[in-house]
């Protein structure tokens, strides 16, 4: 059986929205994308002078401009296989310094007392809470005050 | 200053490999034989559902619906008014009624959602609290996943769900649909294969009662209790678990001003707690909470980084600032704009491939997700700018209540 059998309702629906926020909030995310575009463009334009291969030649290879990005790409991949090291080797000193230790054993369930010590009500007012379909506290003091409790 | 400028634009595509790699690294530990299949456990000891309420009278009726639909064998559902001024416990007292799993909490005055919380527990008759806000419903096998954890291990003391956004309606609900399904999952995903977790989210998170009373509860203080919570229980070396099965629909600001203060809240929670934990984290046993603390302390610096270098862009276009602080451009140099939009839009397609195993649908939203790196680093940025003054200057001690952000359009 799957997890999620029942979908909820997603809210998306345009109607909510004049005109004028739809057109700005298309305008501003296509901007957005042209931003992208911009960043990306020396990419871009290494891929199109390799398309063209004695511009590519010339421009990468003899006047030396594929320098800066060996250099910066070296640097990231180092820094990739970095981090993937020390992402390992803690996960890994993780799982077999505590993976499968269980030193903390199942204490059982909370009794009575334990809450009454925590939570700051007696023993009565605790089960009375416990037990009611309407509870009504008092916290303006620093223990709480039962107030009243309806079946 | 030019290591300045180097930092600031390294370390967004620092995290972003690691995000990337951390999630790779987590997929590896999946247990196959799970994936999405509902688990079958030997017990199903009761749960109680805690949906603390502070005037959320326009969502409580559905919330309730909703999660009285869940198929668990044995659960209750709490609803604590937190002093509400509108109809909220009106509402409540209507819905009891119908639904015979409602049982209703109040509290006389308005004293924050960790005292609502605290009164939750108070009432509750189980070991298991499964805790959403009121504006927010789990998907129907939830429960199974979250018990799944706390049955069989006993160390579990929290196991914290996978938000999902339902209000998608304008571009900042889409922003953060595309938000919370890339980089939210991917440091869940990462912190989790790493050991601790920064949080849980306080909008879908279950707890063993044992572990919360061993560390004294919520702190009703504390401005975001979910995050101080997670770091008291793993602090006391209980685990806290991701499950990315656990799918809670939340609804989140799509109006600017509600963002805004939403996500100062968050910021000015993590400075707070970034404070009170500082000592602690000189104790060699929580070494293994050294990499997320490393990573928040970082991540302040880098804003505040930010908020340098851009004054100093500022004043280099009207004055002729000397030469280290003489910044000619504030466009990313040379190759790293270019890997940096790359590696975003790459994080955000693995992310997706990821996201699609819980949640189908989401491809339509991919023509929204550009802004999300923009958005959520200039915005984490700005509240991380103004949230840690406000956590250093905070009076100690007081109630921390606040009023639940817009919820869409």
């Amino acid at each position: 059986m799957k997890n999620n059998t029942a979908q909820p309702d997603i809210i998306d629906d345009t109607s909510l929205k004049t005109p004028l926020r739809r057109g700005i909030e298309l305008s501003v995310t296509t901007a957005a994308w042209l931003l992208w575009v911009y960043l990306v463009m020396p990419g871009v334009t290494l891929a199109l002078w390799a398309i063209g291969i004695r511009l590519f030649v010339l421009e990468q290879i003899k006047l030396n401009n594929y320098q800066g990005l060996l250099s910066v790409a070296g640097y990231y991949l180092a820094g990739l296989a970095g981090i993937w090291l020390a992402l390992n080797f803690w996960s890994t000193y993780n799982k077999s310094r505590f993976g499968g230790l269980d030193r903390r054993r199942d204490a059982g369930a909370v009794t009575i007392d334990e809450l009454v010590k925590c939570g700051g009500l007696t023993e009565a007012d605790l089960v009375r809470a416990r037990e009611a379909r309407r509870v009504v506290f008092d916290f303006s003091a620093t223990t709480p005050v039962l107030r009243d409790t309806r079946p | 200053m030019q290591w300045l400028l180097s930092f600031l634009y390294h370390y967004p595509l620092f995290m972003a490999f690691v995000w990337i790699l951390g999630s790779f690294a987590y997929r590896r530990r999946r247990i196959p034989d799970l994936e999405n299949n509902r688990p079958v456990l030997n017990e199903y000891p009761r749960v109680s559902v805690l949906i603390p309420c502070h005037n959320e009278a326009a969502c409580i009726a559905e919330t309730v619906d909703r999660m009285s639909r869940l198929d668990y064998p044995d659960y209750e559902i709490i609803c604590i008014d937190d002093g509400s001024t509108d109809r909220t416990l009106a509402i409540l007292d209507e819905l009891q009624p119908r639904y015979s799993r409602l049982r209703i909490v109040t509290l006389e005055s308005n004293r924050g959602k960790a005292t609502a919380l605290r009164a939750g527990l108070l009432a509750s008759k189980s070991e298991f609290l499964v805790c959403i806000d009121a504006d927010s419903y789990l998907s129907p096998g939830s429960l199974h996943w979250f018990l799944w954890h706390f049955v069989n291990f006993p160390r579990v003391g929290a196991v914290t769900g996978n938000p999902r956004i339902r209000n998608r309606t304008s571009l900042l609900g889409k922003i953060q649909v595309g938000e919370y399904s890339t980089i939210i999952g991917m440091i869940k995903r990462t912190q989790r294969m790493l050991g601790k977790v920064f949080t849980i989210s306080g909008v879908a998170a279950a707890f063993r009662k044992r572990a919360l009373l061993d560390v004294g509860l919520w702190s009703p203080d504390m401005v975001t209790e979910d995050i101080d919570i997670s770091w008291k229980l793993q602090e006391h070396f209980w685990d806290i678990r991701f499950e990315e099965r656990v799918l809670c629909w939340i609804r989140t600001p799509e109006h600017v001003p509600g963002l805004w203060r939403q996500r100062v809240r968050w910021a000015q929670g993590g400075a707070e707690v970034m404070l009170k934990y500082s000592r602690s984290m000189l104790d060699i046993r929580q070494r293994r909470f050294w990499p997320v603390y490393l990573e928040y302390v970082v991540s302040v610096f880098w804003a505040y980084a930010f908020l340098f270098s851009a004054v100093l862009a500022v004043l280099n276009v009207f004055f002729d600032l000397p030469a280290p602080y003489s910044y000619a451009t504030i466009v990313p140099p040379e190759w790293t704009g270019t890997f940096l939009a790359l590696v975003c839009l790459l994080q955000g397609a693995i992310a997706l491939s990821f996201e699609r195993t819980v949640e189908g649908g989401l491809k339509k939203y991919t023509f929204w997700f550009i802004w999300y790196p923009l958005v959520y680093w200039l915005l984490s940025a700005a509240a991380t700018i103004v949230g840690l003054p406000k956590a250093i200057l905070k009076p100690r001690g007081r109630h921390a209540v606040w009023t639940s952000p817009d919820r869409g359009l």
